[in-house]
């Protein structure tokens, strides 16, 4: 069924532009296939399986001079409907007015401008990660609230460069939803996102030659603590839409075939109870070389900290690996990121380190 | 000795001229030089109009040369890392890699007769069907 849906809109968009003259739609994707091997180094437990890790699938029409239309589908973890396997996901679906480099204007779905990742986060053909950093790796879904650390959608957002030489200053704001999808209990229509908190966010951000850094900034409100009136009293709902600020730092320098990046972020909640302590922070720093024309190589380092009333959990991740351009669309990755998950609370973690090594094709179209 | 002195002179000219790189522009670019900072954001697509008004067309090389690299490495870039930018282009909808070519004829043809095309040959290649706009190397 499937298949045919995406013939009749292929072979409609081919026909009506040859039909009417005008710019045709281009279409493009990616996908890339991993085989991901696990073993749990503190109990007897290993586990293998291959994947259709991700594949996207664009659509992108130029509308007039300064116009452009782009929509993003994305297909995750082997996509079955009949299997109920992975997901479907719309990711973006917006049109751009530029008016030049100075200003840029993005209306509807969109992944907006957080620190140097967020934005590139699903593009896999020019990352070299298989796992990528922690928060920006949604497989990691059950262990890190990754939806809490970056903005995952905006609708409107504004953003361009001012330049001026070798220096140019970026800036992007944007405006969306608080990422919680939660449809209003009984009453609600699904994928109506309920909650009342808007998310206003932005980077601003200076490039000097091969060196690239930035602030950001989102405050929306977040979902995350409701029901926590069993634990810390006062009205139901009390906990709904708690204002949540993140702040995140990035830094990117390029020195002939050597690149260095690295990012911070820190989330924290707004709410006037003492014992009401979370707090999150994410770090990572990655060192990568072009070792010939179509070898890269990199190290990197990964650090997540969730501070939960009275206890610490940590997840750390040094991971190393390379990637290698078979041919101009065509990329061989190699992975290697042996996970340990610490924790002041030595019950609930103690079991969940583990070694992943991870081989994966990236196909670009 | 000063017919071998001549001869090496001539071939050191020779060598220099084949090693120089010109930037080439079609005539209708409203421009006379350009500096290499502003080079880049043409080829790594920052700036996708002269003057906000002709749209920038710009081309590179099919096959992998020391020639281009040498271009690229002017730019501060390595091939690799401008392959890399154009795919984050194309990939966030921002614009496309520029057409690439297979010969500095075919360079030269495109840009003459495209209007805001920007490209790049060896000097001794120029003819006056093209605006050189920048002279890099020894």
């Amino acid at each position: 069924m499937m298949r045919k849906i995406l013939f009749v809109l292929l072979f409609n968009v081919f026909f009506a532009n040859a039909q009417t003259g005008e710019a045709p739609i281009r279409v493009f994707g990616y996908f890339q296939n991993t085989f991901q091997y696990q073993r749990y180094t503190t109990r007897d437990r290993e586990q293998d399986s291959f994947i259709m890790q991700q594949m996207n699938l664009f659509f992108q029409k130029d509308l007039g001079r300064n116009w452009t239309a782009l929509v993003n589908f994305e297909l995750l973890n082997s996509f079955s409907s009949s299997r109920r396997w992975g997901a479907f996901n719309l990711e973006e679906a917006w049109v751009r007015y530029r008016a030049g480099r100075q200003f840029n204007m993005k209306l509807g779905l969109q992944i907006p401008v957080f620190n140097n990742f967020n934005e590139i986060k699903n593009r896999t053909p020019i990352i070299p990660y298989i796992i990528r950093p922690l928060i920006y790796e949604t497989s990691f879904r059950e262990n890190i609230a990754v939806d809490e650390y970056a903005p995952q959608s905006a609708y409107i957002q504004f953003y361009g460069f001012i330049p001026g030489g070798d220096v140019k200053i970026d800036y992007a704001v944007y405006l969306g939803n608080s990422p919680n999808i939660t449809t209003i209990e009984q009453k609600g229509v699904s994928g109506i996102d309920s909650t009342t908190a808007l998310l206003l966010g932005g980077r601003i951000g200076i490039r000097y030659k091969n060196l690239k850094a930035g602030l950001s900034l989102t405050r929306d409100g977040s979902n995350a603590f409701k029901g926590a009136e069993m634990v810390f009293g006062g009205p139901a709902g009390r906990f709904i839409n708690i204002p949540r600020v993140r702040f995140g730092s990035d830094l990117s320098y390029e020195y002939e075939r050597i690149d260095v990046s690295a990012e911070f972020i820190n989330v924290s909640y707004r709410e006037n109870i003492p014992a009401f302590e979370f707090e999150k922070e994410f770090y990572y720093g990655t060192i990568g070389a072009q070792l010939t024309d179509d070898l890269y190589g990199f190290f990197s380092y990964w650090k997540t900290k969730e501070t939960v009333m009275n206890f610490i959990v940590e997840v750390v991740v040094p991971n190393v690996g390379f990637r290698f351009n078979l041919t101009d669309r065509i990329t061989i990755k190699l992975h290697y990121a042996p996970v340990q998950v610490e924790s002041t609370d030595q019950h609930r973690y103690r079991d969940d380190n583990f070694d992943f090594f991870a081989a994966a094709i990236s196909v670009f179209m | 000795m000063n017919r071998a002195f001549y001869i090496l002179i001539v071939l050191l000219v020779a060598i220099s001229a084949n090693a120089q790189i010109a930037v080439i522009a079609n005539k209708s670019v409203p421009v006379s030089s350009i500096e290499r900072s502003r080079l880049l954001d043409l080829y790594s697509g920052e700036i996708k109009q002269w003057n906000d008004s002709i749209p920038v067309i710009v081309f590179d090389y099919k096959p992998k040369s020391e020639f281009k690299d040498r271009f690229y490495k002017y730019l501060g870039k390595s091939t690799a890392r401008m392959k890399s930018i154009w795919l984050k282009l194309m990939l966030a909808g921002e614009g496309d890699p520029p057409e690439a070519l297979k010969t500095e004829e075919d360079i030269l043809n495109k840009v003459a007769t495209t209007p805001g095309a920007l490209g790049f040959v060896r000097i001794n290649k120029i003819s006056d069907q093209v605006k050189v706009l920048l002279k890099i190397g020894p």
